[in-house]
């Protein structure tokens, strides 16, 4: 594997909090390498139509969001070097990243890193899930906001969130037919959170804004419900919902169902840690989101000297925040790497301290308010896939559990759930509460699965070239 | 096929190419990826999965699930949703 310069500072996502960490580091005077495999930067949040559509808008193709020229401006700085199309598959000899991009392989000795690799949306097994036509919510924003199409003509957006308001607004907006939004939680039966929101008008306003729009279609938005299976033979033709008891269970004669060609799952984001996890940083159980994120300090700084966090790769908080943390990130890099003094490093986190105090009491209120429930956990049947890529189902999960798996890495060897194309990404969160219930144990304390190389699968032929340079060295 | 999935309004897009997916033509433009050209001309199912041979299409649509696998140019279980669409590839759903 060729081995390339070292590298004083790589930072590992070109989303909001990459950005900023690449434009405060640089502006500090230290020569940073930010790594994204897209092959343009912005991240989910100001991801960037293709070059070849043009816009009568301008900013339209830039993510439409109205920072988006300023936030994506800050990486013309001459100490940014900028390596897209570029997926990190592994770590190696403590700290050097192993790259693949095209046919190529590199290996990247870095001092400093920041791992700023975002969130996916979390999974939802329920009957008919694994279905053509059933999407992330993610994915249709994407495919919403920088390819223009439209995924369907008659959707069904559940999930649990906000976000899911902000997308069945726009799917409206471009033409498509929205026949109910199903909402998980019930905002109001978290009064006492409400005035917590005092202040933060412009959210309040965007909700507000989003509801309206949904009012002036008759679009129905259901609280307290919960999609609880999806029909159709080879994709999808109907979906079922259903209201939810207070544990997050869902109330069988209250279903619902509707004939769609298309279903949206917004069920909330999960931090990609498995880079963190593979160069050796410690995880949380995240009580909101119910699963794992890497810990930080105020810093930022991971569990290991130099290797820090920013963003939702740690803390699901939006874009604002992620902006935020990768500025202290990149400020603390630029510190240890004797860049800034402690004073100068002081003055300039201050301000930057201060906001993030200012969003963390939002930040919090939504995660109270939307928190993941238990019951939706268990809309699975016995017949559900639980890891769709090795076709394990719900009943074949259970037995192992009932033949002595006792954990995530148990129940991998017994079934193969965790061993296909997504790496355990999707799945494991989906059997860790299957594991707690049959075992008895808290769900905090089933770990997820050992992250290994290669981290993204990567073609064979890349990783023998890889490998055998690896030899030679 | 589906005409009228593309937006319109407010986007100019350059000149559009063929695909040839399973034997049939599949319009695309530039920048759009192979899922999406699937997609837009009503083919949600990519493939049928090895085991139980049940259907699939694109879901997480960011690269991570690897089930909009399609065969690109003789290249196999390449992510359609990632992978921007070029005139003359020659498709096959995995069916």
């Amino acid at each position: 594997m060729t081995e390339t310069l070292p590298s004083a500072l790589t930072i590992l996502g070109a989303g909001p909090a990459g950005i900023m960490a690449a434009y405060s580091a640089a502006h500090a005077g230290v020569d940073v390498t930010l790594i994204d495999d897209n092959p343009l930067p912005g991240g989910q949040y100001y991801r960037q139509s293709p070059p070849e559509f043009s816009f009568a808008n301008s900013l339209d193709g830039k993510s439409g969001r109205d920072d988006a020229e300023a936030v994506l401006g800050k990486l013309d700085h001459p100490k940014i070097r900028t390596l897209y199309n570029t997926q990190v598959w592994g770590v190696f000899d403590d700290r050097s990243l192993a790259l693949a991009s095209g046919e190529q392989s590199y290996l990247l000795p870095s001092d400093k890193i920041i791992l700023a690799s975002g969130a996916y949306d979390r999974p939802l097994a329920f009957p008919g899930w694994t279905l053509p036509g059933v999407f992330g919510a993610g994915a249709i924003l994407r495919m919403l906001k920088t390819q223009w199409v439209l995924p369907g003509k008659r959707i069904l957006l559940a999930g649990l969130g906000p976000l899911q308001l902000a997308l069945a607004d726009a799917l409206i907006k471009a033409g498509a037919e929205v026949v109910c939004v199903a909402e998980a939680a019930n905002p109001f039966s978290h009064i006492t959170e409400l005035p917590k929101f005092w202040g933060h008008w412009d959210r309040l306003s965007e909700a507000w804004s989003y509801t309206a729009t949904l009012r002036k279609h008759h679009v129905p938005l259901f609280y307290n419900h919960a999609i609880i299976a999806a029909n159709g033979r080879d994709c999808v033709e109907s979906a079922r919902i259903a209201r939810l008891d207070a544990q997050g269970y869902p109330i069988p004669v209250t279903e619902r169902q509707y004939d769609v060609d298309t279903i949206c799952l917004g069920y909330g984001l999960l931090p990609s840690f498995q880079l963190a996890a593979a160069l050796g940083c410690e995880l949380r159980f995240d009580e909101s989101i119910q699963w794992y994120a890497p810990v930080h300090n105020r810093h930022m700084e991971t569990s290991r000297p130099g290797i820090f966090v920013a963003g939702d790769v740690t803390d699901i908080a939006g874009s604002k925040v992620a902006l935020l943390e990768g500025q202290v990130a990149g400020l603390t890099a630029a510190y240890q790497l004797e860049y800034l003094s402690k004073a100068e490093l002081d003055k300039q986190l201050t301000p930057v301290f201060d906001e993030l105090h200012h969003l963390d009491r939002l930040v919090k209120t939504l995660q109270t308010i939307y928190a993941f429930r238990p019951g939706l956990n268990k809309l699975a049947k016995d017949d559900t896939l639980l890891c769709r890529c090795e076709e394990i189902t719900c009943a074949q999960a259970k037995q192992a559990l009932a033949e002595g798996a006792a954990d995530l890495h148990q129940l991998k060897l017994h079934t193969r759930a965790g061993m296909g194309y997504c790496q355990g990404r999707f799945c494991s969160v989906l059997l860790a509460p299957l594991v707690a219930e049959m075992t008895g144990k808290p769900l905090e304390t089933v770990r997820p699965f050992t992250v290994r190389p290669p981290i993204q699968p990567i073609p064979l032929r890349v990783l023998a070239q890889g490998i055998s340079q690896l030899i030679d060295k | 096929m589906e005409k009228n999935l593309r937006i319109q309004e407010g986007i100019t897009r350059q000149t559009p190419f063929y695909l040839q997916v399973n034997g049939e033509q599949v319009i695309a433009y530039p920048g759009e990826t192979i899922a999406v050209a699937l997609l837009a001309a009503g083919w949600k199912m990519f493939r049928h999965t090895n085991l139980s041979g049940e259907p699939r299409g694109m879901y997480c649509g960011m690269g991570l699930c690897y089930d909009c696998l399609v065969t690109v140019n003789g290249h196999p279980n390449v992510r359609a949703c990632v992978t921007i669409a070029q005139p003359g590839d020659i498709v096959e759903r995995q069916i």
